[in-house]
Formats: structure tokens, sequence, C-alpha cells
């Protein structure tokens, strides 16, 4: 998913469906919420290196190395939170 | 004005403790089995003081050099662990603990290895990446320095009596390296430093785990980034020089960057371990000395300390 014209909930929605399965939260119909905390939920360092991968597919460019830490990569909600400024320009 | 490398000499203790004994002395936590799979054979652990080391280093790289201690500008000493500037006597009152605190190690090499001409300052608080700092920094002070040609870094760790040999699934050895750096130098140009710092991962008693989740992504943005600011790509490199961190850990982490396993050099990985701050320059040495490099050929040095840095060398062969 480009996240050009994708609203937040599109973008946690797609960001859920990836980690869900992965984290063992089951086949995609887990509980796994926007808020929760992704590294507490078992994600591990080939997990988030995934997880990179998705979203700068997503954004269709790679995330600046400055932007690229764990405080931004807690939770979904945190990781729409910075793919929408990136989007939009401004500093996440 | 280009700076090179002109000579790199280094120390490793003899005496290599089995991974057996290290679990049996409880400086590993994980099982021996697990850091064998991991390429570990054992850490290299010194008998005497950790200053002997860089002596030793520094030594070598005098004799080997044939440069004369007199005609060196500049020496930059550097230890990834606090605990290595030791001191050479006991304190017994507060005006000798006073007097400790002043202690350098890189003094007392200026002053044993006869470095007459030479300004000292030293490189610290960056764990595993100091001697690439150091480097940088004496780089940087040659490129800026008209009357300065030449520069010796030096760095020197020995773990402990009692201190774990195991950080995050890596085995830990003593060791210690001294580079030579001269403007002009005919080979090992260095094309260029840079290094990242991750303040987030200053508390290394709770931040293990996120560390470990967050490095590869960040590991290979900082090289990627890197590169591409010194206008160059991954496959224009001709060899990686790693810092002796587990082979699975450089599988993963040459898997995201794009890198053939045949272009790095982890020969070292299992006789050495990981000596710290010593690991990548080391390596280049010996990848130079088995013709794993041949003129003109490109090379990166990188390294990571816990805490969070990372830094990373070019070096054109």
């Amino acid at each position: 998913m480009a996240a050009v014209q994708a609203s937040r909930a599109e973008i946690e929605g797609d960001l859920l469906s990836f980690l869900r399965p992965r984290l063992g939260a089951g086949n995609g119909a887990g509980t796994l919420a926007s808020g929760e905390d992704l590294f507490a939920a078992g994600l591990d360092s080939a997990g988030t290196l995934e997880l990179v991968d998705r979203v700068e597919a997503m954004l269709g460019t790679p995330i600046p190395m400055r932007l690229l830490t764990p405080a931004n990569f807690t939770s979904v909600a945190r990781i729409a939170d910075l793919v929408l400024a990136l989007r939009d320009g401004g500093a996440a | 004005v280009s700076v090179g490398i002109a000579a790199i000499e280094y120390a490793v203790p003899e005496w290599v403790v089995s991974l057996e004994e290290l679990r049996e002395r409880g400086l590993l936590e994980s099982d021996v089995a697990v850091l064998r799979r991991f390429g570990f054979q054992g850490a290299r652990v010194a008998r005497g003081p950790v200053f002997d080391l860089a002596r030793t280093a520094l030594d070598r790289l005098l004799a080997a050099s044939g440069v004369a201690p007199h005609t060196i500008d500049l020496l930059v000493s550097t230890t990834a662990l606090n605990s290595s500037v030791e001191l050479p006597r006991v304190c017994e009152t507060a005006s000798e603990r006073y007097r400790a605190l002043c202690t350098s190690f890189g003094q007392r090499l200026l002053s044993d290895c006869a470095l007459d001409g030479a300004v000292h300052l030293g490189v610290g608080a960056v764990s595993c990446t100091s001697l690439l700092a150091a480097m940088r920094t004496a780089a940087a002070l040659l490129e800026t320095t008209p009357e300065w040609s030449r520069a010796v870094c030096v760095t020197a760790d020995a773990v402990p009596d009692g201190v774990a040999r195991e950080v995050i699934y890596n085995v830990v050895s003593d060791g210690a390296c001294a580079v030579l750096l001269e403007k002009g130098s005919p080979r090992n140009e260095l094309v260029g430093f840079w290094q990242a710092s991750r303040g987030f991962f200053w508390d290394t008693w709770t931040t293990a785990d996120t560390l470990v989740a967050n490095y590869f992504p960040v590991s290979r943005r900082f090289v990627l980034d890197g590169l591409r600011a010194h206008g160059v790509r991954m496959a224009d490199v001709d060899l990686v020089l790693p810092h002796n961190v587990s082979l699975s850990s450089w599988t993963v982490l040459a898997k995201s960057l794009d890198l053939p396993l045949e272009k790095l050099f982890a020969d070292n990985l299992g006789s050495y371990a990981h000596t710290l701050s010593a690991d990548s320059v080391v390596n280049l040495r010996d990848a130079i000395d088995a013709g794993r490099l041949r003129p003109d050929q490109l090379a990166l040095l990188f390294s990571f300390g816990l805490g969070g840095h990372w830094a990373a060398a070019l070096v054109r062969h």
C-alpha cells in the first residue's frame, strides 16, 4: 500500500495486518492494537528489519537515519505518525 | 590533503580461555554450543596490565614502519572500556587517589616510547567505535594542521577479572592496536569516515532488547546513508572489515545490505573474538596480509559500540 493518499486508519490497518501474524497474534485476526508496545509484544531484530522495509515501501523512499529510532517504532500508532509526517513533509 | 594508513600493528594475548572454562567461571550467559555456532572458539585473556598490550602494539608499529618516534606529531589514545585506564600503583591516600584521576595511559606511551615531539589527546566515551573515532580525529587534525604530517592512534582494552566475557551473544577478548596515519601515504587512503550516535541506548542495563531489535535497520541505514554521502554504492565496496561480532549477526546484516558473504572478512572471528574497538582495523591489516585487497580496491570498516555508537570508514587500498 502506498501512503500517498492513505488515511491514518488505512496505514494503521495495513501495518496491523502485516504485524499480527508475525507477532503470533494469529493469522491476521489477533488482538494487537495500534497503541500496543511492539517490542513488548515480541518484535525482534528480523521483524523490525521487515517492518522498516514495509514502511519504506509504503513511503516509496528510505526513512532518514535520524528518524530510525526505537521511539518511532514502538507502536503502530507511532509508525503511522512517522509515515504521515514524512509524507506531509513534517518533522516526525 | 589526503591522509592514509601507513602501518597497522596489534597485540592480542597468547592465552586463549575456552568457552567451556569461561562458562564454568560464570563469565558467559549463553550456552557454549550457541556461541560456537556463532563462530566463537574462546577469549584471548591478558595476564598482565592492559598498558603492556598498548605498549607492545606501539613498539611493533614503530619497529615495522621504521618511523623515528620523535617525528610523530600527534598521538591519539583511546579505550573502549572506562576500566582500561588502569593505575600504575595502589593509592593509599586521598592525595594519591586524586593524582590517580589524572593518570593517562597515552601520556605514559609518549614517555615510554619516546614520542617526544607529539601532542597527545584522548578520544573516549564511544565504546567499541573508539579506534575509528580516534582515526577520524587524527585524520582531520592532520588535514587541517599544515605543520603536522604523521599521527599514531592507539587503542587497548582488557576486561577486568570477574567481568563477563560475553555481551549480547558475542565473546569478548583483550587486545590492542596501533595505527600510523600519514599525509600523502601511497596506500590505504582514508576516503571518508562517518559516525552515528543514538543516545536512547545510553542505559545499557535496560535497553538491550530494544537495541537488538533496532540494530539491523539502524546499521543498514547507517551504512547505506554513509556510502551514498561518499558517492559509493554497496556494490563498489570490495571488502568489508567488520567488528568481530557473531557470524549469525553479520549474516543478517550482510543480507540486508546485499553484501555477498565472500566480501566479508570474518577470518579472525574464531581466533580473536571481539577485541572491542580494535577489530575492524586488525581485520584490515590481516586482510591485506592475506592478499584479500588489491591496489585501489575499496574497503569498508564498520564498528558498533554498546551504548548506541556506530562508526565506519572507507579506505582505498
